[in-house]
């Protein structure tokens, strides 16, 4: 019995401290439980393309392939929702993650991607100038991501 | 403001729960304490499971239908019931030494409990929490119920449109209340399901120990560090699920020991509800179906009457089926693809066998993760060991399995993950299964531990306590 009131007292003590410790964190190290990747600005660029992105037509979502793009996509998938956003990836299919995967196009598809699904804005990530794309506004957030409004 | 008016909005969804109770079950003994978790488990699924029939009728009225039929159900059995929610007895408040002690063993949790709120309440949902859940939450909100075109449509299958809707279907309940969508406020669902399962823990361990062991056991759980850091604070329904897990293992073990039907049909319904709040629960009900099964046909083969058997796996299956069947059945009706795994064949195993020691590998890193679960598998398999005896007595080895055998059964799923690479799957959901069974194995640890007490009660008889203030004094049951 002595054994196991050690074992419980070890138990509470390191979980009370670890607990209170990760609590901690989260007041002085911007600690996060299940964090998704996404970098805490990223909502402004998400905000940017509430205000440009018409509700009623389809957006594109434009980057390379991969995991660091899906968390991404998946935000903007949330909260551009209702507006259907269409993931558009340029370059060989790389995304380890098998439930979705963004259509890879060449470049030169890419505005007839565009013209299929009546995308009304694009959101263009760490695409560096992507070939012969529509013309149309662009409204430049960072040196990484512009929306492109296409022209009508 | 946003987070008292959610909180308001669960008390409908309680006193419904709590009349379901009433009317389907003849479960005696239960106090405050343990009523309203009960309440809070079926008072979900009730509004869960109102909002998905009424979709398939009424859909963009579904959600107004939902909230006219729950509030009704709990304006009227608040006001036939109001004389037994007086009656019902409260805390433990009896001044003695073992009062004393739990205080001084509640203060660390309690403020476990409150830091765990304020970090909920300062983080977001956690990926899947937002992407996944409150997606589905803020489709049902915005069309008025569950629409047939989300479920089919392949831009949203990032949001897994196979995944049950429990939670969901709450969270578009607290949007209702709202009148928008609010991401952060409904946090507090979360937090209540955490709240409620330590009540539901603390109810549940009470014929097994003293109220100081209760406190301290449950206090411990309430910090065990993957559930307090992670899983608490977030919006995955990880939680949820195990608070319906609680209460059909609570009840299962309740039924092996007094036989009574109504603790054996509380424990089916809870079991069933578990495959609304995660797909997991399937690997849950599976398990107490396949128990039950040979328990009935095989433990009680010479003792009970071919009636009886028939009754008690009647009681077990009915629920499910009617719980589980409409969602199935809506699930092959749209063709609602499976996104992560691939259908379970011999093939399947023959081809991806060479994952099993990488499977193993892992399973093995989460029972010596102390950064998770700090000594709790250690501590679960010493005291397995030292009760090994116990193992022939079927309320123990019920428990025991209910631990080890879905460990198995999750483990042999990543044989047809489809997910390239499989680890990956397995490095962002097995630590969350290991969660679920987590909490039983803290419970088994409990409930064969419990001649601590005796030793426990010997060392704090020795400690000063104060003399008794001039409480009032109320019913104490141990």
């Amino acid at each position: 019995m002595a054994f196991f009131a050690l074992l419980l007292w070890a138990q509470l003590i390191f979980s009370l401290g670890l607990t209170l410790w990760r609590h901690s964190l989260v007041f002085f190290s911007d600690w996060t439980s299940y964090p998704s990747g996404v970098p805490a600005t990223y909502d402004e660029f998400i905000t940017l393309a509430l205000q440009h992105c018409p509700a009623d037509a389809p957006t594109i979502y434009l980057s390379p392939p991969g995991d660091v793009y899906t968390a991404r996509y998946a935000r903007i998938h949330y909260f551009l929702y209702p507006r259907q956003i269409v993931w558009l990836g340029l370059g060989p299919i790389t995304s380890p993650v098998a439930r979705w995967q963004p259509f890879d196009l060449s470049a030169d598809q890419l505005q007839q991607a565009v013209n299929h699904y009546e995308a009304g804005c694009l959101l263009v990530e760490d695409v560096p100038t992507p070939g012969p794309l529509v013309s149309g506004q662009s409204i430049q957030f960072d040196s990484a991501r512009y929306i492109l409004i296409p022209a009508s | 403001m946003t987070d008292f008016i959610v909180l308001l909005s669960l008390i409908p969804v309680l006193i419904a729960g709590d009349w379901l109770r009433s009317q389907l079950f003849d479960v005696d003994g239960h106090n405050k304490l343990a009523q309203w978790p009960l309440a809070l488990a079926l008072g979900s699924a009730l509004v869960a499971y109102i909002l998905f029939l009424t979709s398939l009728i009424v859909l963009p009225q579904a959600i107004r239908l939902t909230l006219l039929l729950v509030l009704l159900l709990a304006i009227s059995h608040l006001f036939h019931s109001r004389t037994h929610f007086l009656r019902l007895k409260g805390w433990d408040s009896h001044w003695n030494r073992e009062s004393q002690i739990a205080l001084a063993m509640a203060v660390p949790f309690i403020l476990v409990i409150v830091s765990t709120v304020v970090v909920a309440a300062t983080t977001d949902l956690g990926f899947d929490g937002l992407v996944t859940w409150a997606f589905k939450s803020k489709v049902a909100y915005e069309a008025g119920g569950w629409p047939g075109s989300y479920f089919v449509e392949p831009l949203h299958r990032v949001s897994h449109q196979e995944y049950p809707l429990l939670i969901p279907s709450l969270e578009a309940w607290a949007y209702a209340f709202l009148g928008r969508v609010d991401e952060r406020a409904v946090k507090v669902i979360f937090l209540i399901f955490y709240l409620g399962l330590l009540a539901m823990f603390y109810e549940g361990i009470r014929p097994h120990v003293s109220l100081p062991l209760r406190m301290l056991y449950t206090g411990m759980l309430s910090a065990l560090p993957y559930l307090a850091s992670l899983a608490a604070v977030s919006g995955y329904v990880d939680v949820p699920l195990m608070l319906f897990l609680l209460g059909a293992t609570l009840f299962m073990r309740r039924w092996l020991v007094t036989g009574k039907q109504a603790d054996l049909l509380l424990s089916a319904v809870l079991a069933a509800l578990t495959v609304w709040v995660k797909r997991e629960g399937v690997v849950y009900w599976g398990f107490n179906a396949l128990f039950v099964v040979a328990y009935t046909l095989w433990w009680q083969r010479s003792r009970w009457p071919t009636s009886k058997k028939w009754s008690v796996l009647a009681c077990f299956f009915a629920p499910a089926l009617i719980i589980l069947l409409p969602w199935y059945a809506f699930l092959a009706y749209y063709r609602v693809p499976n996104s992560d795994f691939s259908p379970v064949t011999l093939a399947t195993v023959r081809t991806n066998v060479d994952r099993a020691p990488i499977i193993i590998r892992q399973l093995l890193a989460q029972y010596f993760s102390l950064g998770r679960w700090g000594l709790l598998w250690i501590i679960f398999t010493l005291v397995l060991v030292w009760r090994r005896l116990d193992l022939n007595q079927p309320p123990v080895l019920y428990l025991c399995l209910s631990v080890v055998v879905p460990v198995i059964l999750f483990a042999s799923t990543f044989l047809f993950s489809v997910w390239e690479p499989f680890a990956l799957h397995m490095d962002l959901s097995l630590e969350r299964l290991y969660l679920h069974v987590a909490l039983l194995a803290w419970f088994f640890v409990v409930t064969q531990t419990s001649d601590f007490d005796t030793w426990f009660s010997t060392i704090t008889s020795t400690l000063p306590h104060t003399a008794a203030p001039n409480l009032k004094k109320d019913t104490h049951d141990r």
